[in-house]
């Protein structure tokens, strides 16, 4: 234990494609999900993570150190969420929602959605269905109709962007 | 201890497609109204999760609580300034606009096309859920200006002809909800005459469920001027006339659940001036306005309790630190806004003045447009329509 031998106790991660990661115990246990694992005893070999892979998880990691190396000031945290999001597209942002999700870290998910919906405001009905790869199941009629309805709300959609 | 179950395990495909609902909420949730309006159009499951009850509560939800979080009133983004003034360009003709209450010296409000023309009077009565009812062209209109859902309200009946575009000389009124029922309650309050007996009013209440009005008991009170009901708790609150030869100093509330009336004793001593009920950071609380330019602004911390009545911001020595353009208008400021930190936003003609209690920590000028002072109201955005 880190009280026997003065350093800080070091964790392993495995990814779902069986990347391993070495993390401090200490920013890992961010995630809800790794925290129980450590307190219930199954912290002791390798921790897999089943629905994480190994693009993401490494991203997550960076993020782990990155923000639990920031003294209590939210304001300081919050901007360093920013950055850390700023040049994430949104392939990798969806794919960190869901992570953080699994992981149960409430300060990433609200950072990412937060984030995914800044990405989405602008955007039409045809690109989220899109990125999100939902079927459009409206007639046309019924499309038209929902539209009708909210006709002003598509005011200043941009252009698409992704084709 | 809480233990969340470890989620099923995602299908091999991209992971992108079909995010779980509940994180498709988590990011709906994150979007201004117009665009999850427009998203409706997406596909049919995400037409029912935008248009269902839950999500409509949980989104006004946690738009509240996501302010009362946040340390300082630069940071309430949610919450945001209501006002309703007289278009520059015709001067007869109201409309309404909002802002949030921002760092930014210079405030740039969003202005809405309001739902009927109008050449005349406007009245905002009171603001609920992101809802708010407006007096237009003698008309009550109940109005949501971020989904632009309005509706208009028939009129109500009373024995004698009264005329609503007499406006708050002769009636008051009193707006919001009943969570037990799911319900918008307004509230007419008229007087009757005014002499012999100078507190005979006429009481209507009309209910969004029904689309109507009933008759309903008038309470027992001298009413103190002609303000409309302040909402907090869920009750509707009137101050009462104060009573010299009591010595009483009363409120008077409507619980819009019970429907019924209490009257309780504010306690709180004010020498002479104008005195007003407020609602600051959903407490309840009194400004009294003396003649000197003195301003005080009471709370009752602790609802229904008498002895919880504190004094919370005095106005009387930075009244120099105001822009030299409000101090006109000191007799028309209105406080909006009291934050967890202690910090206070007041309305001060076209200026909305922050301070923490000692020192003005900023003002902004609302636009630069308005010939006019604001009437503003605090209001939080919403899907919720009635």
């Amino acid at each position: 234990m880190a009280a026997e031998t003065g350093t800080p106790t070091t964790l392993t991660l495995k990814s779902n494609d069986d990347e391993l990661f070495s993390v401090a115990e200490s920013a890992a246990i961010l995630s809800v999900t790794i925290r129980n694992m450590v307190e219930d005893g199954c912290a002791g070999g390798v921790i897999p993570l089943d629905n994480v892979d190994g693009k993401t998880l490494a991203s997550v990691i960076t993020y782990m150190n990155g923000i639990s190396a920031i003294p209590a000031d939210e304001e300081k945290k919050k901007s360093y969420r920013d950055k850390f999001l700023s040049d994430k597209d949104f392939e990798t942002l969806a794919d960190m929602v869901l992570a953080a999700n699994y992981l149960n870290m409430s300060c990433l998910m609200d950072a990412v959605s937060a984030k995914i919906a800044q990405v989405m405001e602008k955007k039409s009905v045809g690109w989220v269905r899109r990125k999100f790869g939902i079927e459009n199941d409206y007639t046309p009629e019924e499309e038209a109709a929902v539209k009708e309805e909210h006709k002003w709300t598509f005011e200043g959609v941009e252009t698409d962007d992704d084709n | 201890r809480r233990r969340r179950r470890r989620r099923r395990a995602m299908a091999e495909k991209r992971l992108t497609s079909n995010l779980p609902e509940e994180i498709m909420e988590e990011i709906l949730y994150n979007l201004p109204i117009k665009s999850v309006l427009r998203f409706k159009c997406v596909s049919k499951s995400w037409l029912s999760t935008i248009s269902s009850k839950t999500f409509i509560k949980d989104h006004l939800k946690r738009s509240i609580a996501e302010d009362e979080e946040k340390p300082g009133l630069k940071v309430l983004t949610n919450r945001k300034i209501l006002f309703n003034y007289v278009k520059p360009a015709a001067r007869l003709s109201y409309s309404i606009g909002s802002f949030s209450l921002c760092k930014n010296p210079k405030i740039t409000p969003t202005l809405y096309d309001i739902p009927i023309q109008n050449v005349g009077f406007m009245h905002i009565i009171g603001s609920c859920n992101g809802l708010i009812l407006i007096m237009i062209e003698g008309k009550l209109v109940l109005w949501n200006p971020s989904t632009r859902i309005y509706r208009v309200i028939p009129s109500p009946s009373f024995n004698e002809a009264i005329f609503l575009h007499d406006g708050p000389f002769h009636v008051r009124y009193g707006f919001g909800y009943d969570e037990s029922n799911d319900d918008y309650k307004v509230i007419c309050i008229k007087d009757t005459n005014y002499f012999p007996e100078p507190y005979h009013y006429e009481t209507r209440m009309y209910s969004s469920k029904t689309n109507s009005w009933k008759k309903f008991d008038n309470c027992e009170k001298h009413l103190h001027g002609t303000h409309d009901g302040i909402l907090v708790n869920g009750r509707l609150h009137w101050l009462v006339q104060y009573n010299r030869s009591t010595g009483s100093r009363d409120i008077v509330s409507l619980d819009l659940a019970e429907e019924k009336y209490q009257t309780f004793s504010h306690g709180v001593e004010y020498s002479s001036g104008v005195v007003s009920l407020v609602e600051l950071g959903g407490y309840l609380g009194l400004m009294n306005l003396m003649s000197g330019a003195d301003v005080n602004v009471w709370v009752m911390k602790e609802y229904g309790v008498t002895e919880s009545w504190t004094k919370v911001w005095t106005l009387s020595n930075f009244i120099d630190q105001l822009p030299r353009k409000c101090v006109g208008d000191i007799g028309k400021l209105k406080p909006l806004c009291w934050s967890k930190n202690g910090d206070i936003s007041i309305a001060f003609g076209q200026y909305v003045v922050v301070c923490n209690g000692k020192n003005v920590l900023r003002k902004s000028r609302v636009g630069s447009v308005f010939e006019h002072r604001i009437q503003p109201i605090v209001y939080v955005e919403s899907l919720v329509s009635a």
